[in-house]
């Protein structure tokens, strides 16, 4: 399983790219999924780097990618306070672009690309765990 | 994430990305593309060289797109791949970002 520890920090996200380039080519991740994966996996950590403040634990994201038989697992963890994206109130988009406010897509889009999602977190940090099977692609 | 500007008309520009619209391409453009939609009346975004999109992309496109709107110009999006205009149709911004298919459309689209 690969892994990569980041520092919660906008300099550290050219590292996510190459790591993530590397694994795309070790895991041979077909690249319909390695788009969903990686989506998933940026919006994820754009949202630690933007939300989560530092702890005694590190300003860090830990991300750990592998495969589980047919399904690509991902797993992202981090030290700050808990943000289940689960429970974020469903999507609405925009209706005109005067009164649209940019963003805040993100979890609408690991909710919509990944096959499921898990949530856990304890004395060892905030896991969130992505699961992606072959047909991948948002649930519109 | 590379950006090239050209004029296609006296008051239209076409603006061509290439590259990953990701959180380091967003970071990139995100001032040279601010100008180009703070300085044109109608902005053509070339969108076919654009291997990936992710939603701080997305926020660079609308926010170009109000400017341009702002001031009574259209914002339209060339030839997106079909991955990057998937994420576009899942965020539900392609009536407000309209996509064209070459640039005949897109003068069409902004003379309309």
């Amino acid at each position: 399983m690969g892994h990569l520890t980041l520092y919660q920090a906008w300099r550290e996200i050219g590292r996510f790219g190459e790591w993530f380039d590397l694994e795309e080519r070790a895991l041979a991740i077909p690249a319909k999924l390695a788009h969903a994966v990686r989506l998933c996996l940026e919006e994820a950590v754009d949202n630690l780097i933007n939300y989560t403040s530092t702890t005694a634990e590190g300003p860090r994201i830990d991300i750990e990618l592998g495969r589980q038989g047919d399904t690509l697992v991902a797993v992202v963890r981090d030290y700050g306070p808990p943000f289940d994206p689960r429970t974020v109130p469903a999507f609405s988009p925009a209706k005109d672009l005067e009164t649209m406010q940019p963003g805040g897509w993100g979890v609408h889009l690991i909710r919509s690309y990944a096959t499921e999602i898990d949530y856990a977190t304890g004395a060892d940090g905030n896991r969130l765990t992505l699961r992606f099977t072959g047909s991948v692609g948002p649930a519109v | 994430m590379d950006m090239q500007v050209s004029a296609i008309s006296w008051d239209a520009v076409r603006v061509v990305l290439d590259g990953r619209l990701d959180i380091a391409g967003s970071a990139k453009i995100d001032i040279p593309f601010n100008v180009a939609a703070g300085t044109n009346r109608h902005v053509i975004v070339d969108m076919s060289a654009v291997t990936f999109i992710a939603s701080i992309g997305i926020r660079t496109l609308v926010i170009g797109a109000k400017t341009v709107q702002r001031r009574g110009g259209k914002l339209l999006l060339l030839s997106p791949q079909p991955d990057v205009e998937q994420v576009l149709e899942t965020i539900g911004v392609t009536d407000l970002l309209p996509i064209v298919r070459d640039e005949a459309e897109a003068i069409t689209a902004i003379r309309s």
